[in-house]
Formats: C-alpha cells, structure tokens, sequence
C-alpha cells in the first residue's frame, strides 16, 4: 500500500459491491454471462474506474471513444447484443446459454492430437529435450538454511486479503499483526519467549525495518519460521498498520525461477533472529 | 422450543467472518465481541491436531448468569435464549464472573451485553443468526432442537458431537461436532 505514496495523482476508486462492471463472461464449462451491479451507494466521493476513464477521454478529447452517457446504457446495448437486456440481467442476475462448441469432455475413443510433437500425452518430453532441458523431471535440491538461519515461510490469514486490508478498523480488530511462529525447540535454543519482540536479519544482510512478536508453537518445523503476509507497513499515515508486525516482502530478496516455465519460488529465503537491535518505534 | 447452535470444527477455518457479522448486525463497539474463534493445536510437530471453534454464549438450560443476576435483567427468553434487558442490568458483572465460557463483557455504554442468537433482530423474522447466515463454509447449524427437522436437529442426530465444560453443570445448547 505504501506504493500509493509515490502517486502524483490519486483516483480513489469505489469498491466492487459500490458499481456497475463490464458484463462477466464464462465460456468454459457453461457459457454464461454475469451483471455485475452495484449493492449499495459509493462512499466519500469515491468513482467507478469506467467514469474516470470517460472523464479522463473527455479532457483528452477521446469522447467518440465512449459513446454513452451511462454505464446503465452502455451495459443494456451490449446485453441487447446477447438477446438480453439490462432490465432483465438485474432479475436474472446470471444468465447461461448453450455450449456451442461440443463436449467438454474428450469423447471415448476419439482420435484426439494433443498439442505435443508426439501429440499424445508426454511424460518424457522431446521438445524439452530438443530445447536442451531435462525431458523427464529431475530432483534439484533446494537451498537449505545456513547454520542459525531459518527458512522463511509466509502464508495468508483468513481475516485478511494480501496488505491491503491491514488498516481496515473492522480488520485490524480481529488482528492487527503478523506473529513468528517458531518451533519450541528453536525458542529454548535461543531463549525466545512468547510475544518476545525480535527484528530478523536475511541471508542477504536485510534486516527488518519493524520487529515482531514470537509466536511458539509445534504447528512450525524446526528448520522454518513462517508468519503471515501483509504486516509491517511503513507508511505512517496507515494509522493501524504502521510498524505493526514486520513485513515478509521486505525479507525476501532472493527469488528462484523455474529454469523451464519461468515460475517464480519466493521460499527460499533465510532469516536469523537479530537480538541486538533495540526498538525504534514504541 | 429450544434454540440451539452446532458448530461443526471440522469445517471451520477460523476466518472470524462471525464475528464482523456479528459486530455489524448488532452494533458492537470495535474491541469487543459477543462471538469468537478459538484455535487449539495438541501433539508434537509433525504429528499435530487443530481444533478450530467459533464460540459464543452457550445459552445454558441452567444458567449461572440468570441465577446469579441481582436484577433480574440476565432471564430467559422464549426459546430457552438467554438475553440481558438493558435498562434492568446495572453492571455490577456478578454474571460475566459466574459464566465459565466468559461469553459476557461490560459494554462501554454501562450494561453486560452478549450473544443474543440474533433473536429478535433477525430470527422473530424468520432469519439465521447474523453468524450463521455469512458462514463462508456453512459450518454453523441453528433452529430449534425440539423440532427434529430443524438444520440443528439433523445434524446433531448424525454426527459425533460435544459441549465444553460439561462438568459445570450448566446445560450449554452450544454443541460441537467433531
């Protein structure tokens, strides 16, 4: 969230369940269309992206570019394009059609060429041989935690989406900070106690700008510490989040690719417990 | 008619979504809450087990609090729902120290207040408790246990179920499967 501090301009957006949205479509399983409606009044003068996007054109001098006045009118049109209308989709709410493009399942029995150079389902794959990869999957150790270091774990609460809901009052309630969980074997072995507050230091040298609060628990390896994302932020003006809880993003400076796919591992950072550093804010 | 929850911990994940519908429906001030979720972790890593619970009053058959309460204000409400009248409750919290689920607390504005099951904001209407109706997982059952169809009932009748402190003796209608 600290990233809107960097804006020159900001356009505060009204929530999902405060506006109209393009019409959903689903294509797959059953084709369907979806309305997308507004469940109660904007807030605090807060606007759906598709007006300020016509406000904007409209100083750009892009208006051709939004032929309607309302979102109402344009979501009829485009609903009357489908054999419905606007009036009837805030009935119905969800609309299904008919699939049109056969099963969705491979029938029994069918000749069917799978998108392969053998075009049959590759377990040894010759074009990641022929791309100079491993055709069969290979075992790579990972990286395991230096000698006082731990693995950093991270996860999700339920109460919570990402970080940005981390100053939100009916949230922040329920809880206002991230916790370490740290195996009791770890904690006797470093005299940790509960809520003792500790700053973490990486294997890159990255020390945490806030601390947080021990957590001992067997739910946790030995080898591994893990809290929840979304904690730690630094912008003051989050009057609830600020400097509650530290923040895992900021301890995870080393990302492994997938040398094939490209898919990105953020667990194979490792942090250590910074004892000496003292408190900065109360 | 007996009201009563079930609380399956085999579906809940401890979202706490309850609560905020419980905060929103029934105006409880931030930092407080007429409902929660308790997580209990036993055993030793790897081999662990983790109970997740929502509580809230256990709305006893046999009520400390309604025994207890030197006005008259704690009392039973059709139903067998235990609900605190306001105006009557002078705060002397006799009954937030006589209730072993501590289900009770001082509400800023000077009276106990509590879990109510919703009773005559949402099920004289015909509606769940607040809790119950957002239940992301569906794991809370309410109605009525003198009815054998109710979503209470049912499921009580088939599932493997528990109070908690049963050794106190005061009837809890707050059951847990397990």
């Amino acid at each position: 969230m600290e990233i809107t501090g960097w804006a020159d301009v900001v356009l505060p957006e009204c929530t999902y369940l405060e506006r109209y949205d393009d019409i959903r479509v689903a294509e797959q399983r059953e084709p369907l269309i979806a309305l997308r409606m507004p469940a109660a009044e904007s807030q605090n003068n807060t606007k759906p992206a598709w007006w300020m996007a016509k406000k904007l054109a409209g100083k750009l001098g892009l208006e051709a570019y939004f032929p309607f006045k309302t979102i109402e009118e344009e979501l009829d049109w485009k609903l009357k394009q489908m054999g419905t209308s606007l009036k009837e989709m805030q009935t119905l709410g969800v609309k299904k059609y008919p699939r049109q493009d056969g099963d969705l399942y491979i029938p029994d029995g069918s000749d069917y060429k799978f998108d392969t150079s053998s075009g049959k389902i590759e377990l040894f794959s010759n074009d990641f041989l022929a791309a100079g990869f491993e055709p069969l999957p290979v075992y790579v150790p990972h990286p395991e935690p230096p000698e006082g270091f731990y693995r950093l774990n991270y996860g999700r609460a339920p109460m919570h989406t990402f970080s940005r809901t981390a100053n939100n009052p009916n949230l922040t309630d329920l809880m206002d900070e991230n916790t370490l969980w740290v195996n009791p074997k770890v904690a006797t072995e470093w005299g940790l106690k509960k809520d003792q507050k500790v700053y973490l230091q990486n294997q890159d040298g990255v020390v945490s700008s806030f601390s947080i609060k021990v957590r001992i628990t067997e739910r946790i390896r030995w080898d591994s510490v893990y809290m929840v994302h979304g904690f730690g932020h630094s912008e003051k003006k989050l009057s609830r989040a600020y400097g509650h809880g530290a923040s895992d993003s900021e301890l995870i400076t080393t990302v492994m690719t997938d040398p094939i796919m490209g898919g990105t591992g953020m667990r194979g950072n490792f942090v250590t417990f910074k004892l000496d550093k003292k408190e900065t804010i109360s | 008619m007996r009201y009563a929850m079930a609380v399956d911990t085999k579906k809940c994940v401890g979202c706490s979504d309850c609560v905020v519908a419980c905060q929103t429906e029934n105006d409880v001030p931030l930092g407080y809450a007429r409902d929660w979720v308790v997580e209990i972790t036993d055993g030793t890593y790897p081999d662990l087990v983790t109970e997740i619970r929502s509580e809230r009053c256990n709305h006893c058959k046999n009520a400390p609090c309604v025994r207890c309460c030197p006005t008259g204000a704690s009392h039973f409400e059709d139903g067998g729902v235990v609900l605190v009248t306001h105006s009557k409750c002078i705060g002397c919290g006799a009954c937030i120290a006589s209730c072993p689920y501590d289900a009770r607390f001082p509400h800023p504005d000077g009276y106990v207040d509590k879990c109510t099951f919703c009773l005559h904001n949402r099920v004289d209407n015909g509606l769940d408790p607040s809790c119950v109706s957002v239940c992301p997982t569906k794991c809370l059952y309410f109605g009525d246990l003198d009815n054998p169809s109710s979503p209470v009932s049912k499921v009580l009748a088939h599932r493997k179920w528990k109070t908690l402190i049963p050794e106190a003796g005061t009837q809890p209608q707050l059951y847990f499967l397990i």
